[in-house]
């Protein structure tokens, strides 16, 4: 069964303004990658904030696991967060610098499962080992973690809760290319463990064709084009994605 | 450094001089041993550690690495910037066209500074002075350096506006900063960097923060305008593929040093040394096993180095102790290249794919 259904949000942040996103369509199947793409401004950002409802929607519907999520008032929306999570591109500014990475990771567990401090602390270590981090990451703050190590504590506070989706905005770009990898493969082994739906959203088209099963290319507000990642860098059939693909550093000449 | 036998590595330096025209053969930067450090002069750290780079006249030289590999020190030393972010250089010599400027005061290298070397950063938005218009910025260095009038030098702020193809440059001169998109400061920046037609260009990642299509356009533009006006380019990246379309020569940072250096195309072929090898698979996302090639681990901090291979923690081939013995010097592997790994000879390291 399909996981998330999004079909025609629009946002316009200032009434007579441009709208930031129209009409977008999107379905995120269980397991599943789409990668979001364009340049900066394009609205990949807006629309992965829509689909949370962390922004509200001016129009348009989405269906996540069954429920209509727009439909949901705030105290069962609460109750649905848990499975729907997201990851910013800049772990510095996304993690509270006056909390402990332990504290950070703990919180969801109080918030959502109420579970009790000794338990809490227990999971915390787990999930951060599983993050490839250790016990002694616990009682730090994050100005004394790399980028990368940052990256993987927003990871960890993502699956704490255990979700089936996790919107990653930009998760990577902010990092050099070998904890790139790291940071990705760590995505990849969490998706086929715990069957984890991601909306991947990015301006790196390479990755993207590595890891994403269905691409949405977005320009303006709009997804002028979207489908099976191989069949869209194979044969994009949009002006806008061939311009995009041809961009990309290495690939000039093909 | 206890234990250290290094060999000079002028030698290894030398040796990195490419086969190329009596006309192209003028050296114009020439750094051979620099050592740079920070903290207090008892107990110094010790962020680069002899690094030797030759640049010539009108060719672009990439240098790559992770953050925290001494990229950006070395530029910044290079032109004399290194004490304004609290270093300084410990031993070594730079001469910018064949004048040693080692001990350089700031009154000297500000007269040398954007007549002979320039700098391009990352932020292009931070970088300008968001209170004066474009046209000003480029201006200022021509009424400064060159004694031009307010009148000329605003002209040529235009032209110089126009060769970094801004359209409507005569009157997007006005503009501040904050009416320019991210991809028009850089070509503001580019403009006042040749303002006063240096001779080299330190482009410390100028597209990073940009998207892809306006990468590739200020790609384009640094390109065409190392052939059209000869100026020799730094160009430093951690993004081999963009380092691979622009530059003749490379050379490899890690934690502080040099590992190693030559052609782009040898380089990348057939790399010497694991960390060459492991950047590269990252940046072309090569797989195994459905998951991305990664490097283990990250750089250590300068106060971690280890006193042999400073990569040896993270490298798939390290030998213990023979790899944690001492720290090689850069040697010359046949005539323009230099590696850093004392296994290098006995290695196949994959190299690039297609």
């Amino acid at each position: 069964m399909t996981l998330m259904t999004v079909e025609g949000i629009s946002k316009t942040f200032r009434r007579g303004g441009v709208p930031a996103v129209e009409d977008v369509s999107f379905s995120i199947e269980p397991q599943q990658t789409l990668a979001l793409v364009g340049e900066s401004g394009a609205g990949k950002s807006t629309t992965g904030r829509l689909a949370l409802r962390l922004i509200e929607p001016d129009t348009g519907s989405i269906t996540f696991a069954g429920q209509d999520v727009r439909s949901l008032d705030a105290r069962t929306l609460r109750s649905l967060r848990p499975r729907m999570q997201m990851i910013f591109q800049d772990p510095y500014t996304s993690l509270d610098p006056r909390i402990t990475i332990g504290g950070s990771i703990a919180e969801p567990l109080k918030l959502h499962l109420g579970i009790n401090r000794s338990d809490r602390e227990k999971r915390t270590v787990e999930l951060l080992r599983r993050v490839g981090l250790g016990p002694h990451h616990v009682d730090r703050v994050p100005t004394q973690l790399s980028g990368g190590q940052l990256q993987r504590v927003a990871i960890a506070r993502a699956i704490a809760l255990d979700p089936a989706l996790i919107v990653c905005d930009e998760p990577v770009s902010a990092l050099d290319v070998s904890i790139r990898a790291q940071i990705v493969n760590l995505l990849m082994d969490l998706q086929d463990e715990r069957g984890l739906s991601l909306l991947f959203i990015s301006h790196d088209l390479a990755l993207v064709e590595v890891i994403a099963h269905q691409v949405a290319i977005m320009r303006a507000g709009r997804i002028v084009e979207i489908g099976e990642t191989r069949r869209i860098f194979a044969s994009p059939s949009h002006e806008y994605s061939q311009r995009l693909l041809s961009a990309i550093p290495g690939r000039k000449s093909a | 450094m206890e234990g250290d036998v290094l060999v000079p590595e002028a030698t290894a330096a030398a040796q990195l001089t490419p086969v190329t025209d009596q006309a192209q053969s003028q050296i114009i930067l020439d750094v051979r041993d620099l050592s740079v450090s920070f903290g207090p002069r008892r107990d110094p750290l010790e962020v680069l550690t002899r690094v030797s780079l030759q640049v010539r006249a009108g060719e672009a030289v990439g240098i790559v690495g992770e953050s925290g590999s001494g990229k950006s020190v070395m530029c910044l030393a290079t032109l004399g910037l290194v004490g304004a972010i609290g270093g300084r250089v410990e031993s070594g010599s730079i001469a910018l066209d064949g004048q040693d400027v080692t001990r350089f005061s700031q009154r000297e290298w500000r007269s040398l500074r954007s007549q002979t070397a320039s700098m391009i950063f990352q932020q292009p938005m931070r970088s300008l002075n968001p209170a004066f218009t474009v046209g000003d910025q480029i201006a200022e260095p021509l009424r400064i350096h060159r004694g031009m009038s307010r009148r000329d030098a605003w002209a040529r702020a235009i032209e110089l506006l126009d060769r970094v193809r801004i359209p409507h440059a005569a009157s997007r001169a006005h503009d501040y900063p904050h009416q320019m998109s991210g991809g028009m400061c850089q070509r503001v920046m580019i403009a006042m960097a040749l303002a006063c037609e240096p001779k080299l260009v330190i482009a410390d990642e100028p597209t990073t923060a940009l998207d892809v299509t306006v990468q590739a356009d200020i790609l384009d533009l640094l390109d065409e305008l190392r052939v059209n006006l000869g100026v020799s380019l730094i160009y430093v990246s951690h993004d081999l593929a963009v380092v691979r379309e622009l530059c003749d020569r490379v050379a490899v940072m890690y934690a502080g040093n040099l590992v190693e250096t030559g052609p782009t195309k040898a380089l990348f072929d057939s790399p010497q040394h694991p960390y060459t090898s492991g950047l590269l698979e990252v940046s072309e996302l090569k797989q195994r096993d459905g998951r991305l090639a990664s490097i283990r681990g990250q750089v250590p901090p300068p106060s971690e180095f280890a006193s042999g291979c400073r990569f040896v923690d993270r490298c798939d081939f390290a030998v213990h102790p023979v790899c944690d013995a001492h720290l090689l010097p850069l040697a010359p592997i046949g005539r323009d290249r230099a590696v850093k790994c004392i296994r290098h000879a006995e290695l196949d390291l994959p190299g690039r794919s297609a």
